[in-house]
């Protein structure tokens, strides 16, 4: 049982994170409702009269708002269901055994490394454009007439651009969970008779589907209040933690084999105990490459599904490829018909201007020095208030959580001039400490509640043995809970590393020349006059190659941190 | 402690005000990646050649990044930029609310009243001219002159749209990949609004009569729209929906289209042998009309301004100098050739008789004269501006009405019923905004 002493210490730890995410919060949103309810048009200053209602009034009868609003709906259910379907299907095809999974699961994780400016500009201008574009060249060169995506299918277009960009966190998740599925209970279902169909049908889906990993694409949106049943867990009375976003489920079901898997077997149910639960979990990890290799796999199998695997990783990783090859034509031979794929005299003559005409190192600095800035002020913040939410939880623990993760929903357009104005009053605009603090703020919730998830999965015993051993708060979290949370952080260090390093909007608005990260570096080359695709091609591929390589190094750890939560 | 923290506060001012003394001035210049822009950023050095004291930054962006970030530190006096790029439609707003440096202080050598009279027309408020004109540009017929020939027909100076019409149809031949007509259809208040108004000024059409009520739901309004989406389905490129001046820009040097009419600055694009594949095969006519007294072109000037509020506007308003001076243009000229320097801002350019030898230059600066901002229409209207309408709510209502346009033109939505939409949601906003009572 917690002890006063560690209640107050709790108290002190969470409030850093819940202060600063109470300003973020409090101080744009009152300004904003403060100017909705006026006559307020940034070009006529000194115009301001109160509005009362009337902006809000203007905006409900404007029709365009339920088109939008349909629109958003269409777009977001349709990202859902491609990249659940996508991910699944995908996940399964990986976790098979072939030859070269390790490359093609490099290929299938790559586009989620894409800054989004980026992959919009190429896919919208080198393959959907209807004239130049790839799908273009493609229909021609099958007697077809080209299809015009963005006229005629501009949503499925977009719905199309989104899912590609997403479909690989998906099936990174889901992968994750399919691996922490109990191996065992698939080949007893077998020995039993059961055959593909029935074991995808009974045990996997389940397993997947328990409480619902499919908005995990959109992490910063997730919030599904499913799953309210209560788990007693560690010797105190864990609060109710609906699964905001599947990631928490993926770690969990990492540690215990999914919960409805369980129950589908009364035997296991006993099995509440963690100490039981973790020495046979620890046990199945380890034995994780055994039993691939015991898995009975005929070579005529083996060899199809390398060919199905390798022919998907290569067609979605090839955007990424397509636009570093067009960076290496020239602008005549980058939208010249049929295109030629290597057959083309390669020239650097590209990335020759790029570098001419800006800074690339400025920006990449930028880039570097904003991305690993917040996210590591983000998890000095976050460590602290993580820990105190999961080994001192209170009734209200919960509902702090949501909140958090709620500031996440502020539409940043909404709450651009009154950061502005604050960043202009306090000489932030333009620098790297604004940046710093901007995407610390916006990526805190994502932090603590990763982090949170992590922790809770360290058994609780350890702490408590330490703490009667005399251990202090602070050596607690040095020596026992840090060392044992290592894998959780890293992975959360990346993901935060790669969102900010892609994050768009802020970075482009409170900068202009000294801080401006390699989003500010693409915009100048988005469409310019005259031809561009491959000088497009250089820059961006300039902008996303630190990030890449890093993604794809880095990919095993990020894996790892997702499947086994915190503790070894 | 104490002492120590002292030291190091002592050091950090020492080294901030040496700093200081030893680094020249800074500017930074936001602008658009447009090729002049760009050629102006690469001659860098020959500014800060002359001016050592003056270090220039650039912050090149695409142009509607570049406008919504210079329209927010403008009106939140944010301070980031010494000198914007702006276009004219900002500079007499911006020039009225007070939020622009006065530029009539200019040094005697710049010779202001070089200056083409209908370009520093719109950059003046009250007297005061609040930007200096990099390059201005009014808009023209550009056109294959094979093609052309091919289809037996020849392409008068000052064309009607009938016989645009014609020719483009004449000239499409989707087999080979060649449209009659390209013209901008990607929705945008600076893109299909402004070729479109334009037009619709030569159909004798007008957005608000004197007492600001909208007119789209006129007959001059629907004969524009109808001509222009059914030019588009008979003889424009697919996908036509989506393009924008730089995407009509690639078509035509691609050899792709038979006419394109837009921008003069893009003549120097499309003759440009690095560039365009048909570069020595283009011909130039004035905007058509339909003998209504006004043409379908339009007047634009890409400027130089200074925000109010620089702590540097001595060193910005040498950079201006320098970047739109007569000097300029002879250095441009100089490295890559009379065809590449910034045209329209300068009688003395058109004077000069090198330039006169530029295939496009007699047509731009017949285009920039025939345009009249300040009367742009056949009916009177209580507006300046020719593809624009000078005041704040245009940008919002026009990138909305654009897009009942570009829908039209896609097909996905009627002619009639894109009028409708437009008329409404214009009238909603005017009202909204105080122009008119409903």
């Amino acid at each position: 049982m917690a002890t006063q002493h560690s209640r107050v210490n709790a108290r002190l730890l969470i409030s850093p994170a819940v202060l600063l995410l109470l300003g973020w919060m409090l101080i744009p949103l009152g300004l904003t409702v403060y100017f909705s309810l006026l006559r307020y048009n940034l070009l006529m200053p000194g115009m301001e009269q109160w509005a009362g209602l009337d902006n809000y009034r203007y905006f409900l009868t404007d029709p365009a708002f339920f088109a939008a609003l349909s629109n958003t709906l269409l777009l977001v259910g349709g990202v859902l269901v491609i990249t659940i379907v996508g991910g699944v299907s995908l996940a399964l095809l990986l976790d098979q055994l072939f030859w070269g999974r390790g490359i093609v699961r490099v290929l299938v994780i790559a586009p989620f490394f894409i800054m989004p400016t980026v992959s919009a500009l190429v896919w919208k201008n080198m393959f959907m454009n209807p004239v130049s574009g790839l799908f273009a060249h493609a229909a021609k060169g099958l007697g077809l007439e080209p299809f015009d995506f963005l006229a005629h299918a501009p949503l499925f277009s977009i719905v199309l651009i989104v899912s590609w960009q997403w479909l690989p966190f998906a099936t990174l998740i889901l992968l994750t969970a399919l691996q922490s599925l109990d191996s065992e209970q698939l080949e007893a279902s077998e020995m039993d008779g059961a055959n593909y169909r029935n074991r995808f049908l009974f045990i996997v889906m389940p397993h997947l589907s328990d409480p619902d990993p499919d908005d995990l694409p959109a992490v910063d949106l997730c919030r599904d209040p499913g799953d309210h049943e209560r788990r007693p867990r560690h010797g105190f009375d864990q609060p109710d933690l609906p699964d905001l976003c599947p990631i928490a489920p993926a770690v969990r079901r990492g540690r215990r084999g999914g919960r409805r898997s369980r129950r589908d077997h009364p035997g296991q149910r006993r099995r509440d105990l963690p100490d039981a639960d973790d020495r046979q979990e620890s046990g199945r990890l380890r034995g994780r490459e055994d039993q691939d290799m015991a898995r009975n796999v005929t070579p005529t199998r083996k060899a199809v599904v390398t060919i199905v695997a390798w022919t998907i990783g290569l067609a979605i990783f090839f955007p990424i490829l397509w636009t570093i090859l067009t960076s290496f034509k020239t602008e005549a031979e980058a939208i010249a018909s049929p295109p030629s794929f290597v057959l083309f005299d390669w020239t650097v003559e590209n990335y020759a201007i790029v570098q001419e005409r800006s800074n690339y190192f400025r920006h990449f600095l930028n880039s570097v020095i904003i991305s690993i800035g917040s996210t590591a002020l983000g998890l000095v913040i976050a460590i602290p208030a993580a820990w105190s939410m999961a080994f001192v939880p209170t009734k209200r623990t919960k509902h702090v959580l949501m909140w958090m993760l709620s500031t996440k929903m502020l539409p940043p357009v909404g709450v651009l001039v009154p950061i502005y104005l604050i960043f202009r009053d306090a000489g932030l605009l333009d620098t790297q400490v604004g940046l710093v603090i901007v995407l610390t703020l916006i990526n805190l919730p994502i932090i603590v509640w990763m982090l949170y998830t992590y922790f809770r999965e360290i058994p609780v015993d350890i702490l408590e043995a330490a703490r009667m051993d005399g251990a202090t708060l602070r050596s607690e979290i040095v020596h026992i809970l840090a060392p044992m949370a290592v894998p959780g952080i890293a992975s959360t260090l990346l993901l935060n590393i790669i969102l900010a390093w892609n994050e768009a909007f802020w970075t482009l608005n409170l900068t202009a020349a000294k801080a401006a990260p390699l989003t500010a570096f693409i915009a100048a080359y988005s469409s310019p006059e005259g031809l561009f695709y491959a000088k497009l091609s250089a820059a961006s591929t300039l902008a996303i190659a630190p990030i890449l390589i890093m993604g794809w190094f880095s990919q095993r750890q990020l894996v790892r941190g997702l499947t086994f939560g915190a503790v070894k | 402690m104490k002492t120590r923290l002292g030291t190091l506060t002592g050091a950090v001012a020492a080294t901030c005000l040496l700093a200081t003394a030893a680094a020249a001035e800074t500017l930074t210049i936001a602008t658009v990646n447009n090729g002049d822009m760009i050629r102006m950023q690469g001659l860098t050095d020959e500014f800060t050649a002359q001016n050592p004291d003056i270090e220039l930054e650039w912050v090149t962006l695409e142009e509607n990044i570049l406008r919504q970030r210079v329209t927010t530190d403008i009106a939140t006096k944010g301070g980031q930029y010494d000198v914007m790029t702006i276009g004219t439609y900002e500079v007499p707003i911006w020039g009225r609310q007070g939020w622009l440096v006065g530029l009539n202080d200019l040094p005697e050598s710049y010779d202001v009243d070089d200056l083409l009279p209908a370009i520093r027309g719109g950059l003046t408020v009250d007297g005061e001219l609040y930007a200096a004109p990099f390059y201005g540009e009014s808009s023209m017929v550009m056109y294959r002159t094979d093609l052309m020939a091919q289809a037996g027909l020849e392409m008068p100076d000052a064309p009607s749209w009938d016989f645009i019409a014609q020719a483009a149809r004449a000239m499409t031949d989707t087999d080979n990949e060649v449209y009659g007509i390209c013209l901008r259809g990607k929705a945008g208040w600076g893109e299909n609004v402004a070729f479109i108004t334009a037009t619709a000024n030569s159909f004798g059409a007008r957005w608000f009569d004197e007492n600001w009520n909208p007119q789209f739901d006129g007959e001059a309004w629907s004969n524009t729209l109808n001509f222009y989406i059914d030019l588009m389905n008979d003889a424009g490129p697919p996908g036509a929906s989506s393009n924008g001046f730089n995407e009509n820009l690639a078509l035509f040097q691609t050899g792709k289209c038979g006419m394109w009419i837009d921008a003069t600055v893009a003549a120097s694009f499309v003759t440009n042998p690095n560039d365009s594949t048909v570069h020595d095969r283009v011909g130039f006519a004035l905007a058509p009309d339909n003998g209504l007294g006004r043409r379908g072109n339009w007047l634009w000037a890409w400027s130089l301004a200074i925000p109010a509020g620089s702590e540097k506007i001595e060193s910005a308003k040498k950079f201006i100098a320098w970047a739109t001076s007569k000097e300029y243009l002879a250095l441009v000229a100089s490295k890559e050739g009379w065809a590449n320097v910034p045209p329209g801002t300068r009688t003395s350019l058109y004077e000069n008789p090198e330039y006169a030898k530029v295939p496009f230059a007699k047509m731009t600066l017949d285009s920039i004269n025939a345009a009249d901002p300040t009367s742009p229409t056949v009916d009177p209207v209580p507006y300046v501006g020719i593809q624009f309408v000078a005041i704040p709510e245009f940008q919002g209502i026009a990138t909305a009405v654009g897009q009942q346009f570009s829908a039209a033109l896609a097909g996905s939505m009627a002619v009639d019923e894109a009028l409708a939409n437009a008329q409404a949601l214009t009238v909603r906003e005017m009202t909204r905004a105080g122009y008119i009572d409903n």
